[in-house]
């Protein structure tokens, strides 16, 4: 059994009479330990995905199964606590607290889990020695996402869930940022899914997920991944 | 056009925030409109209640009473538009005073609650009595009781009268009914009776009705001007002399008359004198006359008795004569008829018989003839002795019976004469006694002339409306609540201004970008100002006629209400104070105009371009907290967090701790307000006065004194006269006490100083303790000087050597030197303070005394002072609740702000995993912390602003307590919390419905 398994995942979302189905059938499976990219163009359905896989949402058909359980049938609460123990979250817009230093970002996620990693040296994992007490305003772009990366691998997750983390990033500094979540998955063994619209990225992935109109395209694995420095764009 | 509906799509997609600014505009405008308006309507329903029930304007009392003809005189008084007289006296039945009074046409109508009016003598219509109940049932019946005096009962024809009818007077609109001249001092009844159950021929009181008084409203200057005029013009009227002259001519008619009959009486006596000394003398003659003719009687029986002897003796003797002729004739007749037998013997013997018979017939025949006339001499003589003796006997039998009469008539005349001699004592006693009364009758007559002579015009007393207790109560507690009107409805314009500026500086940082793009399309500043503008001012607009439509009807009718415990005024009318509404409403678009340019200021100035990008996030910041490191590290994560948070957004805590601090600060205002309204009395009547009752003397005499010491366990006496105290431009009313015994005076009132608690000394010569309010309002301490008024613009300076604590009444203490050396006369004791185990009783018994004016229980007092301020503590509850209001709405809508500008962040520890307890959490920390900041501002700003509003709400006789009880902070404090609580609770649902896509979406 794979790690992920998508298996006939539909949502429909209403509003009012009109019904949108924002995912119509998905069915995709990711091994442990694997970075999988999906992409897709904008209203593809890649975020409807996320949201799913993330326990952020609720499926209206099908099975959403992470590690043997089935989250497709978790209740509230124990989609909270998938979201807690197993989930690590990294946003295109980082969403750290500004009113909190770098480290206390990241302490804000690992004091609510069971065995969270330091913060500080998770900090200096993501390369950010050194910026323990500077406040989001105080960093980069980069920094900042950096900083939402090791937010989320603070909580040793079983799985990194980034949603277009370099979008809002230049070039230079968003390639950074990817071999970070590269590094991240082969050092500390993380699946980890990529969410983007820029299909450049493909290579790097060890899996690819194609997304168009709420449906599965195409699934292919890259047994031999580019590596991130190659890739231009 | 698409502009207007631009702004509506705007509200209809924002209602919360519509309404929140609403809700806060309505809260403010009607509070202040709402209480503002609350004296107008109270003093305009008195209005109305005087005018429907034609309430006199002007009460007439005069020394001499009134008569019909009196009326003449008042209504020829300029504006007087009718007058009509009235009877009333004061009575007691079972020991509570009852005034009974004639109904009267035309003024002073009646409000009949039920049953009927009185029909027939020996009814009445009694007056309701919402305090301690109605004297008496319908049909039930009222007895004048024996202990009323005779003259008050001879008042009346009849003695017990039948309720017919319970009604209300507008002459008693409260509870309180003022002073009645029998019983303890209070009136608590009242019942009109039809004026021939009276049986006096005088009225008692005149009521008059003011022209034009009717258009005018009540406790306007306007009226009482007039009211006054009329009552000047009254007293200088003629009304007085035309009085005198009537009764002057009364009395003189009525000493004439007296006069006559004393004249006629005194000749009658003097007649009747002269007649009984008349009929002494006759009878002394009739007496003397008899005295005489029983000397004669005397001397007459003495002269029959001797002539009776002497006759006696004379027939005795001639009988004896007859007696001895006879029995010598008889002798004579023996010896001869011897002779003859002798001679007839021999005769026959010698010639026989017829010789001797012949020869002896003329013998015999002589002898015979001898016989013959022997035995009549002897029969003669028989009945010459039986006719001596008869006669003899028959004078004696007259002599025996003159002799009685005559001793009969001497007894007679006996008695006579004692009865004379008696007569005549008396008479000399009578005729004394006459001529002394006689004398006494004169000099009576005389003085009575003098007296005439001596009569002054009557005192007239001319009351208006002002001195009626309840219209004047009335208006004294409309013009607390107005009092208090003044202070609080600032502070929710406060709290409303700051809750606009936030929620609209919230507003307009949301649609940042909207007014970017609408500044890059070219819309002017005005105009896009103007959007906001329009939006903020149609829900100041909108929250204003909702406030001033409930705020003009709920507050006054609650409050009129609540005063309906204490008054009997049959319905609220409603006023709208015009020009206060429109202050509040203009304030209030002021308010909302310049909140909102303020907020919008920053985002107009900003370039399009500036606008279209999202605002750079508020930096974090290291708090002040985090340079003192010991404590910081001690701190767990999230109290960091909380501590950062609350700093961070600055402008925000203050709003959030002001508004919180301003609802804490009215809460403790109101619970404050009813602990020093409450306070006040057990502190006045238990710490600082410790005696049982007051007695008010009208004159400081032997007889009164004893009326008092007899009745108390112990009592003293003291001078209490109003006065005006002053010091620099300020002036308070207050009463100058001088007690007669000052070493004593320790023992009834106790002098220390409120907050220490600590003795105050008696002052010293030319020193005075005066009442703390006192001192804070004419703004004098111990050492300086107050100037008390002697008389008219005369003052006297004395030293403050103390301030007391004292709340009711404000006192100047002197010793009696101090006064008389001052106010140059002796002090005149004319109360005393008196404790008694029976005051009840004790009163009854000193008011026999005629100086003895009133009696006033100290628990009487205090029940009293305790009702009136009771109805108080209902507007202080309608505050309580309000602020209560304004607390929720304001917590409300600072927390939703708050979370409305953390949605991301709260959708970001959503997805971070977070609980939803800990996501409340996360927020309310925050709330909690500001709450308990807030609450801890509001509690110290609440002390002053209870302390504002005591001195505002508080009349000039009167200091409430400056305390607060320990509870009212707790309470306040606990609720402001409960409102935060519940304010959390709410936005627990809102907390749930932020959803995590939120996270996912570009900043704005």
């Amino acid at each position: 059994m794979s790690f992920i398994e998508f298996s006939g995942v539909t949502k429909i979302y209403k509003t009012g009479q009109t019904e949108c189905r924002a995912a119509d059938g998905v069915s995709f499976r990711v091994e442990k330990g694997e970075l999988c990219v999906v992409v897709g163009s904008s209203g593809a359905g890649k975020t409807t995905i996320l949201n799913m896989l993330g326990g952020m949402d609720s499926v209206t058909d099908g099975t959403v199964t992470v590690d043997g359980r089935e989250v497709s049938r978790f209740d509230r609460r124990q989609l909270t606590a998938y979201r807690r123990h197993d989930v690590g979250f990294v946003f295109q817009f980082y969403n750290l607290v500004q009113n909190l230093t770098a480290c206390e970002n990241v302490e804000l996620a690992s004091q609510i889990c069971k065995n969270p990693k330091d913060a500080a040296q998770t900090l200096k994992l993501v390369g950010l020695a050194g910026k323990e007490g500077s406040f989001p305003s105080q960093l980069s772009g980069g920094e900042q996402q950096r900083v939402a990366i090791a937010r989320a691998l603070a909580k040793s997750p079983k799985l990194l869930l980034c949603d277009e983390p370099t979008g809002a990033l230049d070039y230079k500094t968003g390639k950074a940022i990817l071999r970070l979540l590269y590094d991240t998955c082969k050092n500390e063994g993380v699946t980890v899914i990529i969410i983007t619209h820029n299909s450049a990225l493909k290579p790097m992935a060890d899996r690819v997920i194609t997304v168009k109109s709420g449906r599965v395209e195409s699934m292919t694995t890259n047994p031999h991944p580019t590596p991130i420095e190659e890739i231009e764009w | 056009m698409k502009y207007i509906r631009l702004i509506f799509r705007e509200i209809k997609s924002s209602k919360a925030r519509f309404f929140a600014i609403a809700a806060i505009f309505a809260l403010g405008v009607g509070f202040y409109s709402g209480l503002g308006s609350t004296m107008p309507v109270m003093k305009k329903s008195m209005d109305s209640y005087a005018d429907s029930y034609n309430l006199y304007d002007i009460k007439l009392l005069s020394e001499y009473g009134f008569e019909g003809s009196d009326l003449d005189s008042i209504l020829s008084v300029e504006n007087v538009a009718n007058a009509v007289p009235s009877k009333s006296a004061d009575v007691l039945t079972d020991g509570t005073a009852l005034r009974l009074m004639s109904l009267t046409d035309g003024i002073n109508g009646v409000r009949l609650l039920e049953g009927r009016m009185p029909q027939n003598p020996g009814e009445c219509v009694l007056g309701r009595n919402k305090m301690s109940g109605n004297l008496a049932q319908i049909g039930e019946t009222i007895t004048l009781s024996d202990e009323n005096d005779k003259d008050t009962l001879s008042m009346f024809k009849t003695r017990s009268f039948t309720v017919v009818g319970i009604a209300e007077s507008p002459v008693f609109p409260s509870v309180q009914r003022g002073a009645a001249s029998v019983g303890q001092g209070a009136l608590h009844h009242y019942a009109y009776i039809a004026e021939s159950d009276f049986d006096t021929d005088y009225y008692t009181e005149v009521y008059a009705v003011l022209d034009g008084a009717e258009n005018l409203q009540l406790y306007t200057q306007e009226y009482e001007e007039l009211a006054m005029n009329a009552a000047d013009a009254l007293e200088n009227s003629p009304l007085a002399g035309v009085q005198l002259e009537r009764v002057r001519a009364k009395a003189q008619t009525e000493l004439e008359k007296a006069r006559a009959e004393y004249e006629s009486e005194k000749s009658d006596a003097l007649k009747e004198l002269s007649d009984a000394k008349r009929e002494l003398d006759d009878a002394k003659a009739e007496l003397d006359s008899a005295n005489e003719r029983i000397s004669d009687g005397e001397r007459d029986l003495e002269r029959g008795k001797a002539e009776l002897e002497q006759a006696r003796y004379e027939s005795e003797s001639m009988l004896e004569a007859a007696q001895r002729e006879l029995e010598e004739k008889s002798s004579q007749y023996e010896s001869g008829k011897a002779e003859l037998d002798k001679t007839y013997a021999y005769l026959l013997s010698v010639y026989g018989k017829d010789a001797a018979d012949a020869q002896t017939v003329s013998a015999r025949a002589q002898l015979e003839a001898a016989k013959t006339a022997l035995d009549a001499g002897r029969a003669e003589l028989d009945v010459s002795r039986e006719r001596a003796e008869r006669e003899l006997n028959a004078a004696l039998a007259e002599i025996a019976e003159n002799e009685s009469e005559l001793a009969s008539a001497r007894a007679e005349y006996q008695s006579g004469l004692q009865k004379y001699q008696s007569g005549l004592e008396e008479y000399n006693a009578q005729s004394q006694k006459a001529e002394a009364e006689l004398a006494d009758a004169e000099a009576e007559l005389e003085s009575a002339q003098a007296d005439i002579d001596a009569l002054e015009p009557p005192e007239i007393y001319v009351t208006t409306l002002k001195d009626n207790y309840g219209v004047n109560a009335f208006s004294q507690d409309a013009q607390r609540i107005d009092n208090i009107a003044r202070v609080f409805p600032i502070i929710f314009f406060v709290v409303a201004a700051l809750v606009c500026l936030t929620t609209m500086t919230r507003m307009i940082d949301e649609q940042r970008t909207k007014i970017g793009t609408l500044s890059a399309l070219g819309y002017g500043r005005g105009a896009i100002a103007a959007q906001y503008l329009s939006y903020s001012c149609i829900a100041a607009v909108f929250g204003g006629i909702i406030g001033i439509l409930l705020g003009n009807t709920a507050i006054p009718v609650v409050i009129f209400n609540t005063y309906k415990i204490l008054y009997s005024l049959p319905n609220v009318v409603l006023t709208v104070d015009f020009p206060k509404a429109l202050l509040a409403f203009g304030a209030s678009l002021v308010l909302t105009v310049a909140v909102t340019l303020w907020a919008a200021l920053d985002s107009l100035r900003a370039p399009a371009a500036q606008l279209m990008r999202p605002a750079a996030p508020k930096s974090g910041k290291k708090v002040i907290l985090e340079r003192v490191g010991f404590l910081w590290r001690r701190m767990s994560f999230t109290s960091k967090v909380t501590c950062r948070n609350i700093l961070r957004y600055k402008k925000r805590f203050f709003m959030t701790v002001l508004g919180i601090g301003g609802c804490c600060a009215l809460l403790l205002t109101g619970f404050g307000l009813k602990d020093s309204i409450s306070g006040m009395i057990p502190r006045q009547y238990g710490k600082i006065q410790n005696f049982d009752m007051t007695v008010y003397l009208s004159d400081d005499n032997d007889e009164a004194r004893a009326a008092v010491y007899d009745n108390s366990d112990d009592c003293i006496f003291v001078q209490s006269t109003s006065s005006d105290a002053k010091s620099g431009s300020e002036n308070l009313e207050c009463y100058i006490f001088v007690p007669e015994k000052p070493e004593r005076l320790s023992e009834y009132i106790s002098f220390h100083e409120r907050k220490s608690g600590k003795a105050v000394e008696f002052p010293g010569y030319g020193q005075a303790v005066i009442a703390e309010k006192l001192s804070s309002r004419l703004n004098i301490g111990v050492g300086d000087k107050i100037s008390v008024k002697r008389t008219e613009g005369d003052y006297v300076e004395l030293t403050v050597s103390g301030i007391t604590e004292n709340y009711i009444y404000n006192y100047v203490y002197m010793s009696p030197k101090t006064y008389e050396d001052m106010f140059e006369k002796p002090p005149e004791y004319n109360q005393a303070y008196v404790k008694a185990a029976d005051p009840k009783t004790a009163g009854e018994n000193m008011s026999v005394n005629d100086d003895v004016v009133s009696v006033m229980n100290s628990q009487d007092m205090m029940d009293s002072f305790s009702d009136v301020f009771d109805s108080l503590n209902g507007v202080v509850w309608l505050l309580i609740v309000s602020a209560c209001l304004l607390n929720f709405v304001v917590l409300y809508n600072l927390t939703n702000i708050n979370i409305g500008e953390r949605v991301r962040e709260i959708a970001t520890i959503k997805v971070l995993g977070f609980y939803p307890r800990e996501t409340d959490a996360y927020i309310y920390r925050e709330n909690i912390v500001l709450t308990a900041v807030g609450t801890a501002l509001g509690l110290w700003l609440g002390v002053f602003l209870h302390r504002f509003v005591i001195s505002a709400a508080e009349i000039d006789m009167i200091m409430f307590t400056r305390n607060i009880n320990v509870l009212s902070f707790i309470m306040s404090a606990v609720l402001t919390f409960v409102f935060s609580a519940l304010v959390n609770f709410f936005m627990h649902f809102k907390l749930t419905r932020i959803s995590m896509t939120e996270s996912l979406k570009s900043i704005e």
